[in-house]
């Protein structure tokens, strides 16, 4: 699950739907319905959409949702702002990695530590 | 004769141990448990000065009778049987706890002695629990069991350690961590040091089989006196963090410690540790800062801007944005401030330029959306801030660096204010609101307890301070890190809240169910507090509140 | 032709109609009656035997108490309807089913078969138990598939599926027998979109109805000394059949200029007759309709459009039909009314075109026929498609055989010969997408054409497809904000009003309290709520999920992160998943509940609270001189006396008016909470004032540095709050400022004194009485010897023995997250 402000980049509606910030209305409806068609036949294209912060998983949800943001006018003008100018290209596909929360993370572990001390390992 | 003189002075000094008055009165109440199990352990003392002097004397006087080695191995036996009684401990740490008898283990330590002195009811689980790990499996059945007996006595730190211990025999790794940590927060006078050990090895071998090795010396280093094991471990982990140790010194080490074998790998693993590199340098944050440059791409965004190059106006605030994002995952503290706050002055200049307003006018008017330009640029405003908010919320940037990085550089930045505004109500929601579940739950534990008291005025048990104890632990971490990254400010705002619940709590335990142990590690707790943040008045009435209750 | 069959079924307060469209024509079903309305009334008579509509309404003057009819109004609430000739409780799905169930037969009259799926409407605003028992009513009449549609965007698409393409706003203006509901909506390139909905669960043509009743029998008070009262259980009859005729009357006067009102043996000394004309009713209307008008100014407001953005108002239900409602409606509102559509059947018949968009063929499956073997293919596509080129989407999912019979490429020939695609190799999954052309406005048949690697014919399976080219709704809007009640009395929104269906969405929660693992007393809230209000408790609770210490593999801390997803289908079905990632560990079993009954009881109790809170609010307010919150608060004056005759009328077996009163004592109670505010904001004001004047005047005489320093920032910060009327914050600081102004006041020779009276004065609420009454003797002796060392001492020995006021407020639903 993304946080809020990593989900305002990963799902605006422009990228979910692979659209360009400039499309129609038309468009949209086209785009959006041959999306829903294409995951309910479950069809391997359409499962993950591109952002600039790497690939993500494309929902049937995350398609209605981003249909229905798009509709409204408002709403569609300021996702417009936030869809930046090619996706993908600001950052690299990298893995995603949780943070390091101490530095010795990286180092080996005494594996079996636990039992070698006496412990059952948990 | 002399040996009936030395007999009576034994016997005078074990009178005398146990019937010596106990401190004044006015600062340990004689009806406290402290003050019994004070008398209890003098007891115990004199029975076992008695016994010993009670051997020697018999074998002196065995031998001036001319008795043969039979009589004085008869003596020997009966000794080391009666002193089994009187400190079960020898028992039940060589044959019950390696043969996992969880049961006899805990009966067998109930009969009180070294080294449960402070806490016999929590020692005698404490027992049991250590038998319980060592069995191969898990036994719930015997863990539950257990768990009930820790109610038998008010809360103390064997008994803290030892549901520690049956939470890491469950498998909750997280709760056994918290709750071993905290046997640290009881005052040492209601803590047995056999507990507090056992607390330590199993952190050690958890931070150790984490490859936590800093974590380990932090442990190994906390100046009491340890085991072995731990020795061993800590200076196989000084030499895993690259701070050295002979190898000699390891190597002894290890021949000291028990378990040889076992513990064989973590000898190899630590010899074959190469010497240590040049120590990295770290950066400090404004260096951080100047390292990322925050001028240079500011200023060519402004370029960008000037340029018009019929991307929308936001396109290269949003990359640099998305840029930070992925930054932020693998990046310092320090750096991450940095990398926030030059986002921020970013998104200031994006947000005031006049060609935003006028791209915004012109798309309104285009998809005819009900809302003005202004209005939209405001609301974008919002969203960025909700967004910075939310990215330094996520990452637990402490506060703190940002405000010390933009007051360096007299760079005021209306965005990151109010993104820091954000963070900072929702910090001290977080204090509110969980101040206030405390109190409900200790209210109605309170109701609770009227209701039962009222059936069954005896025994209004029931009460599980061991839960209670969890969920001051949680408030405690929850303020401990709100202070963190809220900074002083957050902090001094948060205190009083929690300080009037917390206070409530302690006074409750004490009061109703005689817990000193838990109120004291809580009216220590906030004294501490009180102290750095200054507070004197709270300070004294903790001060005053620690001495009554012994 | 295609054979696709859909079905829309209007399931009304006081009218049910149905409706079928075969792609081209949409056709309204006629019942036994040969009619296209059925009265929704359900007829138990002695035997048990049940008769439905017109049958069941010729009993209602004969036989008035084995004929009910308004259950919708009571669906999803606990309460049973009785047939005492029978001896029989129905619950209000139950009626409802037996109405589908005889709607679903007069269908199959029609249509030849019965139907499998049908759209049913609802009122938008239902709420998330009437959609479930609505659903559940369906369920039991025998519809395997159905699908809910909100009533006005029925209505929409009704209006629309004909009309040129126009674009831009317009409004559904729907007032029922029980409910109004408005709706805005939008139509651009033949796309309907739902912009928002308004309306009022609680108006409709019976309030008119009830408007002529109260009239009627003051005239007879009047005229004939004769009182009937509504609040009276005994006269109930007697109103009913009052109502019955004066709902007769009312509809008359709809095509008539004046209409009389006769009741054969009603009063005592003979019959009741009056005149009742066009203008008594315009008088006793008019408010009535003032209210609807209101309501879409208010809507239109919400979303800043003018009446004259508006092309056009289309006007469904009943009421709609009398003359004076449209000629006010369109007079106040300023907006064009559309003539042409039926305003009684076309919520029906919006259902039926809804059933096309959604794909819900209504024909029984038809059987796997043996046309030989076949590639069998997935297909999806728009059943109802505006865009005149829409994409199929397909998959190959079978052979028919191995090797041979393979499909490799594809094509899509219309039927009508004049258009067909370019064949369409399948890609590596064997799933293809082509474009079509379509024939506007009406159904277009393509035939699947497949073609093996040899280039050889393969047959497939389905063969062909069907798309109308019309106006399309893919979703229907959410129209009730949908979220979960926090700790703080505040809502996490999970869907607001609008969100298309289905939807799904994700949060992460913390917890406020540490659950223990295994422990009983233990107990993780987390509270659903439906509604509109800022404040949880004010919203409604649809269901709770609880997650108890006993189920949990380990422990949670206070903290820990939640990760709850809310779930909502087609038709509002919710459901609900937390996952505790720390533990790893996923609950989904939630409690959903009814909506809870108004029971005479409870209501005077919740009255009485108001009433109580009402004065407690003026009083303040009157000392506080605030003249605004007065006046705000004479204003709901009104409302409660509307409550207040609700609860009569409901005492007087009129359920219907005890789950409105239940509904305005809410909106009051909320109106109440803000004006508090109100009242609270000049107190804490106040307090701030002195309580900053004291702090600082102790500061000044003993404070050192640091504090003053802290004294400063902290009166700093009230200030800001202040200005930026942040009640919370402005309390935090004036709690900071004061106990340092406390710690400074410790300091002077008086203060331990004082602080001894005051805890002396409470010393009898002490635990342990004994030693509190010894503390205060000691503490005199202090006083006496002047010794403040001892002094203090016993205060703050004293202090530990005060009970710490046990304050609990109440939380929002007890939830346990943040
Ligand atoms: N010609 C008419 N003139 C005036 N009022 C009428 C007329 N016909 C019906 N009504 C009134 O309209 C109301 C019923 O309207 P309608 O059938 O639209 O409601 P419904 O669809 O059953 O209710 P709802 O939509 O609230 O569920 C009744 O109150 C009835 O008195
Ligand atoms: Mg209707």
């Amino acid at each position: 699950m993304e946080p809020p402000h990593i989900a305002r980049i990963t799902q605006n509606p422009f990228h979910v739907l692979g659209l360009r910030p400039g499309c129609s209305r038309a468009e949209l409806e086209r785009a959006g319905q041959t999306l829903l068609d294409m995951l309910a036949v479950d069809m391997r294209d359409a499962r993950e959409y591109m952002t600039p912060l790497g690939p993500r998983a494309r929902t049937a949800e995350l398609v209605r949702h981003a249909m229905a943001e798009l509709r409204e006018p408002t709403r569609r003008v300021v996702h417009e702002l936030w869809a930046s100018r090619d996706q993908a290209a600001a950052a690299p596909r990298q893995p995603r990695t949780s943070p390091l929360s101490d530095d010795d993370a990286e180092r080996d572990g005494w594996h079996g530590g636990f039992r070698a001390l006496g412990w059952r390992t948990p | 004769m002399i040996e009936a003189v030395l007999l009576l002075l034994c016997v005078l000094g074990c009178v005398v141990l146990t019937v010596a008055p106990l401190p004044s009165p006015e600062f340990m109440d004689p009806k406290s448990p402290r003050a019994r199990s004070m008398r209890v352990s003098e007891r115990r003392w004199a029975y076992t000065l008695l016994t010993i002097s009670s051997f020697l004397f018999l074998t002196l006087y065995a031998y001036s009778r001319g008795a043969d080695w039979r009589a004085v191995g008869y003596l020997a036996v009966m000794m080391v049987v009666s002193i089994a009684l009187i400190h079960p401990w020898l028992l039940v740490r060589g044959l019950l706890i390696p043969l996992g008898q969880v049961e006899l283990a805990y009966r067998l330590s109930r009969l009180g002695g070294h080294p449960w002195l402070r806490d016999p009811t929590g020692g005698a689980v404490l027992s049991g629990a250590l038998a319980l790990v060592r069995r191969g499996q898990h036994h719930q059945g015997l863990a539950s069991w257990l768990e009930g007996h820790l109610d038998d006595g008010p809360l103390r730190g064997a008994g803290v350690a030892a549901a520690g211990l049956l939470a890491a025999s469950r498998g909750d790794v997280a709760d056994a961590r918290v709750l071993l940590e905290s046997v640290e927060a009881l005052d040492p006078e209601l803590c047995p040091q056999a507990a507090w050990k056992i607390a330590i090895d199993w952190r050690v071998a958890d931070a150790a089989s984490r490859g936590a090795w800093r974590e380990v010396l932090q442990l190994g280093r906390t100046g009491l006196k340890t085991s072995r094991t731990t020795r061993l471990v800590t200076l196989a982990a000084a030499r895993m963090t690259g701070e050295w140790a002979e190898d000699a010194a390891l190597v002894r080490a290890w021949l000291l410690a028990p378990r040889r074998l076992g513990n064989l790998s973590l000898l190899r693993l630590a010899l074959r540790q190469a010497a240590p590199s040049v120590s990295e340098t770290r950066e400090t944050g404004d260096a951080a800062l100047d390292r990322l440059a925050v001028v240079a791409p500011l200023a060519a965004l402004d370029a960008a801007v000037a340029a018009n190059d019929g991307h929308t106006p936001c396109a290269d605030v949003v990359g640099l944005q998305v840029e930070t994002l992925a930054a932020l995952e693998r990046r310092e503290p320090d750096e991450q401030a940095a990398l926030v706050a030059r986002l921020a002055l970013a998104w200031d200049r994006a947000l005031r330029s006049n060609f935003l307003l006028e791209h915004l006018s012109g798309r309104v008017l285009e998809v005819r959306a009900s809302h003005a330009a202004e209005e939209l640029r405001d609301q974008l405003e919002s969203d960025v801030a909700a967004d910075l908010a939310c990215a330094l919320q996520h990452h637990r940037v402490p506060l703190s660096r940002l405000s010390a990085l933009l007051h360096e550089r007299e760079r005021p930045s209306p965005v990151l204010a109010r993104a820091i505004d954000r963070v900072t109500g929702d910090l001290l929601a977080e204090i509110d609101e969980t101040a206030q579940a405390l109190s409900e739950r200790q209210h109605r534990l309170a109701e609770q307890h009227k209701r039962l008291s009222l059936v069954d005025p005896d025994g209004a048990g029931n009460f599980h301070s061991i839960e209670l104890w969890r969920a001051w632990l949680a408030v405690r971490d929850v303020y401990e890190d709100v202070a963190r990254v809220g900074g002083e400010q957050v902090r001094r705002l948060a205190f009083p809240t929690l300080e009037k619940q917390l206070g409530r709590l302690a006074l409750w335990v004490w009061q109703v169910h005689d817990e000193r142990g838990f109120a004291d590690a809580i009216f220590l707790w906030l004294l501490r507090e009180a102290e750095a943040l200054g507070n004197t008045a709270s300070a004294d009435t903790y001060r005053h509140n620690l001495a009554v209750s012994f | 032709m295609t054979d696709a069959l859909y079905v829309g079924i209007d399931l009304g307060t006081t009218n049910s109609a149905a409706a079928v469209f075969d792609g081209d024509r949409v056709e309204s079903v006629r019942n036994s009656q040969g009619t296209a309305l059925t009265p929704s009334l359900v007829r138990v008579d002695g035997s048990g035997r049940v008769t439905i509509g017109h049958r069941a309404r010729r009993f209602l003057a004969l036989d008035p108490t084995s004929v009910r009819g308004e259950f919708k109004r009571l669906m999803g609430t606990r309460e049973q309807l009785d047939f005492p000739a029978a001896g029989l409780h129905r619950r209000p799905e139950e009626l409802a089913a037996e109405l589908l169930r005889s709607l679903r037969h007069d269908i199959e009259t029609q249509i030849g078969v019965a139907p499998r799926c049908a759209v049913i409407s609802v009122p938008a605003l239902f709420e998330l138990p009437q959609v479930a028992a609505t659903r559940e009513a369906a369920t039991l009449a025998g519809f395997e598939v159905v699908e809910l549609i909100q009533e006005p965007v029925a209505s929409a698409l009704a209006s629309g599926w004909r009309a040129d393409d126009s674009s831009g706003h317009w409004m559904v203006y729907d007032l029922g027998g029980g409910t109004f509901d408005v709706s805005l909506l939008e139509t651009q390139g033949g796309f309907l979109n739902v912009v928002a909905h308004g309306g009022d669960n609680f108006l409709g043509g019976r309030d008119l109805d009830w408007a002529i009743v109260d009239w009627v029998l003051a005239r007879m008070e009047a005229e004939h000394g004769v009182t009937l009262s509504r609040e009276e259980p005994g006269d109930a009859p007697a109103i009913r059949r009052l109502k019955s005729a004066v709902e007769d009357v009312k509809i008359e006067l709809s095509a008539a200029a004046d209409a009389s009102l006769l009741l054969p043996g009603f009063l005592p000394s003979g019959h009741l007759e009056l005149t009742v004309t066009r203008a008594d009713l315009e008088r006793l209307c008019a408010p009535l309709i003032d209210r609807t008008v209101e309501i879409c100014q208010r809507l239109l407001a919400e979303h800043r459009l003018r009446p004259a953005d508006i092309e056009r108002l289309v006007l469904v239900g009943g009421p709609t039909a009398m003359p004076l409602l449209r000629e006010r409606v369109a007079a106040r509102l300023g907006v064009p009314l559309q003539r042409e559509l039926d305003p009684m059947t076309a919520v029906a018949h919006g259902a039926a075109l809804y059933a096309a968009s959604a794909g819900l063929d209504a024909r029984p499956r038809a059987a796997n026929d043996a046309r030989g073997p076949a590639a069998k293919l997935w297909l999806r596509h728009p059943a109802v498609s505006a865009d005149l080129k829409p994409h199929v989407v397909g998959k190959v999912t079978g052979a028919a055989q191995q090797g041979k019979g393979v499909p490799e490429t594809i094509r899509l020939r219309r039927k009508d010969g004049r258009w067909e695609s370019a064949w369409t190799d399948l890609n590596h999954e064997a799933g293809f997408i082509i474009g079509v052309e379509l024939e506007p406005r009406r159904p277009n048949v393509f035939e699947v054409l497949a073609r093996d690697p040899d280039g050889a014919p393969v047959p497939v399976q389905p063969d062909q497809l069907t798309i109308v080219q019309g106006m399309s709704l893919s979703d229907p809007p959410l129209s009730r904000r949908i979220g979960v009640a926090l700790a703080s009395d505040k809502v996490q929104v999970y869907f607001d009003r609008g969100e298309p269906l289905p939807a799904r969405r994700t949060f992460r929660h913390h917890t406020v309290e540490t659950v223990a693992a295994g422990s009983d007393d233990c107990l993780l809230k987390i509270p659903i709520v439906q509604g509109e209000f800022e404040r949880a408790h004010l919203c409604r609770l649809v269901g709770t999920l609880e997650i108890r210490g006993r189920e949990l593999k380990g422990t949670v801390p206070a903290g820990a992160p939640v990760e709850l997803t809310l779930e909502l289908d087609r038709g509002g079905n919710l459901s609900a998943r937390a996952l505790l990632p720390d533990i790893d560990q996923v609950f989904e079993e939630i409690a959903h509940l009814l909506v809870p009954e108004a029971s005479h009881a409870s209501l005077t109790a919740s009255f009485s609270a108001t009433e109580r809170r009402l004065q407690a609010m003026r009083t303040r307010a009157f000392r506080g001189r605030l003249g605004e919150v007065i006046e705000q608060l004479d204003a709901l004056v009104d409302t409660y006396k509307a409550v207040e005759r609700d609860i009569a009328a409901a005492a007087g077996g009129d359920a219907d008016a005890g789950l409105k009163a239940r509904r305005t004592l809410l909106e009051l109670d909320a109106q109440l909470e803000r004006l508090e505010g109100q009242v609270e904001w000049p107190e804490l004001k106040e307090e701030a004032r002195w309580k900053l004047a004291w702090s600082s005047h102790w500061l000044e005489k003993y404070g050192n540095d640091h504090e003053n320093r802290l004294f400063e920032e902290a009166a700093a910060g009230a200030d800001r709050a202040e200005r930026e009327q942040d009640a919370v914050e402005l309390e935090r600081q004036i709690s900071m400022a004061y106990d340092l102004g406390f710690n400074a006041f410790l300091r002077d020779p008086e203060a331990w004194p004082a602080l001894f009276e005051n805890a002396a004065a409470e010393a009898d609420r002490a635990h342990d009485l004994p030693r509190a009454h010894a503390l205060v003797d000691e503490g005199r002796a202090a006083v006496r010897a002047g010794d403040r060392r001892k002094l203090e001492r016993v205060v703050r020995k004293l202090w530990t023995l005060l009970p710490a006021e046990a304050r609990q407020r109440q939380r929002a639903f007890q939830s346990g997250l943040r």
